[in-house]
């Protein structure tokens, strides 16, 4: 089944994604995951699980992307959606202020409930609609701040922001996941939220899937 | 099954165009040029010459979408993941695009990198880029991989031991809780992969590839729970009754549901026989892998394109808002008494897990997420809302 190796040097990371309805967050990610060299003509565009492979100046990324039930009547699925993840984007519409207040309750959830061990980036999406603003930038920008995000400023429309806001995300949590491989070094990794199978052998080269990968 | 992967900062092409040609690769990489690099497969016999090299650098064509020329002046079109060689190029076979991966130069902007099945230029012997990997599909294909080498059969019979004795155990595991389910299934997982691995002539190489360290384990994973399949699945249905049972409750009421009720988007509603029809399969599967595989098939044709309803020349998204309801819908309808041992068996019974498990762990969630909610009674509640409306309706 598995065609080919996974170095040492492979990250993959797991990104939730976050927003109402009509924030546009599914032509954000659709847009930056877009196969340029695929047929045009195709009719249904599958928005909901989404890989991008990236390479870091050598490190190997390999990024999947989920969408989360965003309805109001699937809030309390959440959870299934966004445990063990690294990194979440929360879009909203700069030019509705409730979808801004709504960013800022999945923030508060998240960290309840992940800690920080999750990297969060902001995205204030549709800047091509500036005259329709309805949610200051410096205001977001500062609360973004507050809560330990980092603030996007994009536009799916004209493609803005959208590669710098992922890039971003995945060198914070490439820098996480350093981090933790630092403290395992010496300690058991007990906290680990997946199962490992750890094949005993005499030769000790024998390398199965970390917590944090 | 998996698609096709290798680590390009590592491939001799990508290894030769950065080191031996340090200004190709700056300009290729300041300007954003597209990049195809041949898989390793593909290099035998290959002339690291500059001229090659320059034909798989690639500068897209102004207004043209899908054109290229490369940096020696050759035409190329790339179309549905394929490269197709125009004028300038002496061969002109299609050659598969593997896979693309996103690359950044020093100021952070990223060039596309392409793996190719095989060099645009420069090959001097066909080479087979994906021989040595052996895709294991069938039951036969596990036990030849597993038991075909020499030692084979004396292994085959410590392993059968094993399983007769966990078999052996199971029943006095009745009752008791599915952690020790899943750490007596573990357990005997590593026992098999060690005495398999004590083979040597698969022990060196696994040790080396870790692509066929990913096969021996399945293979062994595959073996192994399909002898242990009915009664170890039999203990997972009784430590999940409870759950099993309400959800069975609640969906019994439901059996009027109609696509409607759950806000299924009428675009997509072709797609749900095909689906249930897969998901149908799903007690025929004795294998963890064998039963994710198929709820993938199942979740995969409710995302097959769709006529649209209305021309509006954009193709539509299909979000987990849409797929959800889709979901919540098949388990109502498809009267599985036991949805929860089921997930169950998937998610914690899938010792041998490979590079895609993401995906899985995406079908996964969804299901989980559909039980969840069809067992919260939101359903229930939701009819229940039908209901009042339609009697309110009639009592005008």
């Amino acid at each position: 089944m598995a065609t080919s190796s996974s170095g040492a040097r492979d990250n993959s990371f797991k990104i939730v994604l976050l927003g109402e309805g009509a924030v546009g967050k599914t032509s954000l990610v659709l847009r930056y995951v877009e196969n340029k060299f695929n047929d045009k003509h195709i009719t249904t565009l599958q928005a909901s699980f989404l890989n991008k492979k990236l390479n870091i100046h050598g490190k190997r990324v390999n990024l999947a992307i989920w969408d989360t039930a965003g309805q109001e009547r699937f809030h309390a699925l959440g959870p299934i959606y966004y445990r063990d993840s690294n990194g979440a984007i929360l879009v909203y519409d700069i030019t509705d202020e409730d979808s801004f207040q709504k960013v800022k309750s999945w923030v508060k959830e998240l960290r309840k409930m992940l800690g920080s061990d999750i990297a969060l980036c902001i995205a204030g999406n549709k800047i091509d609609l500036e005259k329709d603003r309805h949610v200051p930038a410096e205001e977001a920008e500062s609360y973004a701040k507050s809560v330990g995000a980092k603030h996007f400023h994009t536009s799916a429309k004209l493609d803005k922001g959208i590669e710098e806001l992922f890039l971003d995300l995945s060198k914070r949590m490439l820098e996480k996941a350093g981090e933790v491989e630092q403290k395992a070094n010496g300690t058991n990794r007990s906290t680990s939220a997946r199962r490992n199978v750890v094949i005993v052998d005499d030769e000790p080269e024998q390398k199965s899937r970390g917590c944090c990968s | 099954m998996d698609l096709y992967d290798e680590d390009l900062s590592e491939n001799k092409f990508f290894r030769s165009l950065a080191d031996k040609f340090p200004n190709l690769f700056d300009v290729a990489t300041c300007n954003r040029c597209t990049i195809c690099v041949p898989c390793v497969g593909s290099l035998l016999g290959f002339k690291f010459s500059k001229e090659n090299i320059d034909s798989h650098v690639l500068v897209p064509v102004e207004e043209k979408p899908c054109c290229f020329v490369t940096v020696n002046g050759k035409e190329l079109t790339i179309q549905s993941n394929v490269v197709t060689r125009g004028n300038g190029f002496t061969l002109t076979d299609p050659i598969p695009v593997l896979f693309e991966e996103t690359f950044f130069n020093a100021n952070d902007e990223s060039y596309m990198v392409l793996c190719i099945a095989q060099p645009l230029d420069g090959a001097t012997a066909v080479g087979d880029s994906q021989s040595k990997d052996s895709v294991l599909n069938s039951f036969t294909d596990y036990t030849t991989f597993l038991w075909g080498e020499t030692g084979g059969e004396k292994n085959k019979k410590l392993v059968d031991q094993a399983i007769g004795s966990f078999i052996g155990r199971l029943h006095h595991l009745e009752r008791e809780s599915l952690t020790k389910h899943i750490d007596a299934t573990s357990d005997l997982f590593t026992k098999a992969m060690q005495i398999v691995l004590k083979n040597r002539h698969l022990k060196k190489p696994a040790f080396q590839d870790s692509a066929l360290m990913e096969n021996v384990k399945i293979a062994v994973e595959a073996y192994v729970l399909h002898c242990v399949y009915k009664p170890l699945f039999a203990g997972i249905c009784s430590c999940l009754a409870a759950h099993d049972e309400q959800l069975n409750k609640i969906t019994r009421n439901l059996h009027e549901l109609q696509l409607r009720d759950v806000g299924v988007r009428l675009e997509f509603c072709r797609n749900i026989p095909r689906a249930r029809k897969e998901l149908g399969y799903l007690m025929s599967y004795s294998t963890p892998l064998g039963k994710l595989n198929c709820l993938k098939r199942a979740v995969r044709s409710l995302m097959q394109p769709v006529q649209r309803a209305n021309q509006t020349g954009n193709p539509l998204a299909l979000t987990t808002d849409d797929l959800l309801p889709m979901l919540i819908f098949l388990v109502v309808k498809m009267e599985m008494p036991n949805w929860w041992a089921n997930l169950t068996y998937m998610t914690s019974f899938h010792f041998a897990k490979s590079s895609n498990h993401d995906e899985y762990g995406f079908y996964l969630a969804c299901l989980e997420a559909a039980l969840e909610h069809v067992g919260a009674g939101q359903m229930e509640a939701l009819m229940d809302g039908v209901e009042t409306a339609q009697a309110c309706f009639f009592s005008q």
